[in-house]
């Protein structure tokens, strides 16, 4: 093929070009760390890339709502030790308030005691976390447990009724998204009825009910009646011991769900990495390459397009 | 017998004929760089002999040679050649303005990127995840109607800049059309001037040149097929429709496509037709083929795979939303609205430049809670819808397999693998067009050195062209001045 000193030119401008271009796409994937930049670079990785970021970003999301949960269980659970305290101390004051040989002076101080114990497990019943109550359902910004009477002398002052939200209405799930499609509902307090004023909730009710039995038995001066309160109080004891164990197998499998999530996320990124990311050492010796080969056709070019027979006619 | 004066007029027709190669050679140097330029050739012949005048026939003494002259000037090219060349130039110039639109497309989506739909509607997500734990909280509702908006507001701007694009597109046929008109005008012309040059039993070399370089830049932007006649003038057709027929022109012309027969969405669009007979032109290729594909497949379907995708996304978030309580307890509103617009929600065929917003004014007015109590209150605590649309991100919608997310990636792998396909048929353009024009560039290129070379010989020729002639002029003067002196 006959060979022009255009043809030389042309072809190494193209050449020069060529190399320039590859030298700027190096460049601009080690400049951004990636060797995706757009969709055209690799439809089918894109796709994953996209994929990827969502996943990593609901994990994410997932990470925060269980981190969130635990916090929220743990609030519950210290709660409800405290009311074990409380009642722990209720049983000791019953039985030395049973034994019959008090006089009216300690009775009172029985009585006084026991009447903070029972505004004590009133004010740990609507105990609140981040501006919500624990134990109201869905109807987190209602008081739960509310005196049914603000008149100390009326009997209705140690009535408590429950304004939460109820199972059978279904206001009472604190349901948390802790892994895709599942969710986890915090709340322990089932409670069912129709409204406030015969809502059953099967675990502070119960212990407000013998508190306020005892209140009356000491008031009364009833040794027998109070030692039947005592195995009341066992029962409540037994119910906190039950309902604690729940909320401990939920800080279980929520934990585990962290865990999980956590080993998502790295796999998640390192996934993402593998496709998204560029081999900063491999594009490094690439560059190289590059610029190697763009010197080379440089030399090359000024080389071959300088003479022609004109320089060597005299 | 020879005549006594034949011996110069051969030198006479050396020396023009040496010249006249050496002048081919001055000019091929100074059009080395010329675009379109071919190589030209003085070819040389011996001029007409004749049999010498004898009184015996002597066959042995053969004819008399009268020396050289220019046959031709030749013209270097390979026609086949240039033709492929016109055929690759407007494949590749129609994949070019392909692969522009795309990388226009991509740029505007923006995929992956930090400010995308995608990562827009990511953070959507994740609001609502956060609102189904706090639903009384006005913080957290708050940073759903603001990440609500970024949504509708990142949607609203990618179709806004689709249409754009499209309008652009749209706008450039009709000064493409005028391009293609100039050229036609020009390339006539030359014909005139070619027909007439050739009846005069001339070769316009160079006027051939400049028609050659017209259809290889009419090529660019249109596809063509060229047909040139015996008297040299070159008819122009496009999709077998005649474009210049010798030196008459036929023009195209733009005008608004019937509203009949408008595509959805409809817009000010507009179509070729010849000037004329107002029948549509059939253009398939270049710059112009491109433009017109570009704006009515490709971007026409990007629009309306968005508006679909658009719609399935406020349909879904509008349902959900709908059966939610707000803090007031009203219920039945939808999320998404169209701005100032109809009612509902974007359907295929609706213009892009139609905004989607958020319904929801205040937080307040989200609708997180699936409950009311019996006085009609809502439960605030209650985050059901907001955990409902949270799960939009992997609820699988609309009785298909795919989330609203993957039919949005659907889209952005779709235009990847058109961009990847656009960009690789201009790659094969650019590299057939390379060989092309380096099989062009052997044949009508001009090499320095070959010319070089041919001036050293033609130099050489002159000059001994010349030097015959003084010898000759010596041996005349010996016969004038010396001879015949006797008497004197």
């Amino acid at each position: 093929m006959r060979v022009t000193n255009n043809t030389l030119i042309n072809n190494m401008l193209r050449h020069l070009n060529r190399g320039l271009s590859r030298l700027d796409r190096h460049q601009q994937q080690l400049a951004s760390g990636k060797q995706i930049l757009r969709p055209s670079d690799d439809p089918a990785g894109v796709i994953s890339v996209m994929e990827l970021r969502s996943s990593l970003a609901e994990n994410d999301q997932l990470l925060k709502n269980v981190t969130g949960a635990l916090s929220w269980l743990e609030s519950v659970d210290t709660v409800l030790g405290s009311v074990t305290s409380v009642l722990h101390r209720a049983k000791e004051l019953t039985v030395y308030a049973a034994t019959g040989t008090l006089n009216s002076d300690d009775r009172n101080a029985i009585l006084k005691e026991v009447e903070q114990l029972f505004a004590n497990v009133l004010e740990l019943s609507n105990a609140s976390h981040g501006g919500r109550y624990l134990f109201a359902g869905q109807k987190s910004t209602t008081m739960p447990f509310q005196r049914a009477s603000d008149d100390p002398d009326s009997p209705d002052y140690w009535v408590i009724k429950y304004h939460g939200g109820l199972a059978n209405q279904e206001t009472a799930a604190l349901n948390v998204e802790i892994n895709s499609n599942t969710v986890i509902d915090l709340n322990i307090i089932q409670a069912s009825g129709t409204n406030a004023e015969d809502a059953e909730d099967q675990v502070f009710l119960p212990i407000f009910n013998v508190l306020s039995g005892i209140i009356q038995d000491i008031k009364n001066d009833d040794p027998g009646a109070l030692n039947q309160r005592l195995g009341e109080l066992e029962d409540a004891l037994d119910g906190l011991l039950s309902v604690r164990a729940e909320v401990g197998a939920k800080l279980h499998r929520v934990a585990l769900a962290e865990e999980r999530l956590k080993d998502l996320h790295l796999n998640l990124n390192k996934m993402l990495s593998n496709i998204q990311d560029i081999d900063v050492a491999e594009a490094i010796v690439n560059l190289k390459n590059e610029e190697n080969g763009y010197r080379v056709a440089l030399a090359v070019g000024a080389r071959i397009i300088q003479p022609t027979l004109v320089d060597f006619l005299n | 017998m020879r005549a006594t004066f034949s011996g110069i007029e051969i030198a006479r027709r050396a020396l023009q004929a040496q010249q006249a190669s050496l002048d081919t050679v001055g000019q091929n140097i100074a059009n080395a760089n010329t675009p379109g330029y071919s190589r030209q050739v003085a070819v040389h012949r011996a001029s007409q002999p004749y049999a010498m005048p004898q009184f015996t026939h002597n066959p042995v003494n053969g004819m008399m040679g009268t020396g050289v002259e220019i046959a031709k000037m030749s013209r270097m090219r390979d026609e086949f050649v240039e033709m492929r060349l016109r055929q690759e130039l407007y494949n590749k110039n129609y994949w070019e303005m392909i692969s522009d639109g795309l990388e226009q497309v991509e740029i505007i989506f923006n995929e992956p990127g930090d400010n995308g739909i995608h990562r827009a509607l990511g953070h959507f997500w994740d609001a609502w995840q956060e609102l189904s734990i706090n639903p009384q909280s006005e913080a957290v509702r708050s940073v759903v109607l603001e990440r609500g908006k970024v949504v509708a507001s990142a949607i609203s701007h990618v179709r806004y800049q689709l249409g754009k694009l499209r309008d652009n597109y749209n706008g450039l046929v009709s000064i493409k059309v005028d391009e293609i008109n100039n050229y036609a005008e020009r390339i006539a012309a030359l014909n005139r001037d070619i027909v007439k040059v050739n009846a005069q039993g001339y070769q316009p070399n160079d006027l051939l040149d400049q028609r050659d370089q017209l259809l290889k830049e009419l090529s660019e932007i249109v596809n063509i097929e060229v047909v040139v006649d015996q008297y040299g003038a070159a008819s122009v057709s496009i999709s077998g429709a005649t474009l210049v027929q010798r030196t008459e022109v036929f023009k195209l012309a733009v005008r608004p496509v019937d509203p009949d027969s408008m595509p959805s969405p409809p817009y000010d669009q507009v179509e070729v037709v010849w000037e004329g007979s107002n029948v549509k032109a059939e253009i398939r290729g270049g710059e112009l083929g491109g433009i017109l594909q570009f704006r009515d497949t490709y971007i026409q379907e990007y629009i309306q795979d968005l508006n679909q995708w658009t719609a399935d996304l406020m349909n879904t978030v509008n349902e959900i939303h709908r059966r939610g309580y707000d803090l007031e307890g009203e219920t039945g509103q939808p999320f998404f609205i169209l701005a100032n617009g109809p009612d509902g929600v974007i359907q295929a065929g609706d213009d892009p430049s139609l905004h989607i917003e958020v319904a929801v004014r205040t937080p307040s007015a989200i609708a997180a809670s699936s409950q009311v109590d019996g006085d009609g209150n809502v439960v605030v605590g209650n985050g059901e819808i907001a955990l409902e649309l949270a799960q939009l991100r992997h609820t699988k919608i609309n009785n298909t397999e795919n989330t609203i997310g993957s039919l949005f990636n659907a889209i952005i792998s779709k235009i990847g693998v058109d961009a990847m396909e656009s960009i690789s048929m201009v790659e094969n353009g650019e590299a057939l067009i390379n060989h092309l024009e380096n099989m062009r560039e052997a044949v009508s290129g001009v090499n320095l050195d070959e010319e070089m070379a041919d001036m050293i010989r033609y130099q050489h020729a002159y000059s001994a062209a010349a030097r015959m002639m003084t010898a000759l002029d010596e041996i005349l003067a010996i016969i004038v001045n010396r001879l015949g002196l006797f008497g004197r």
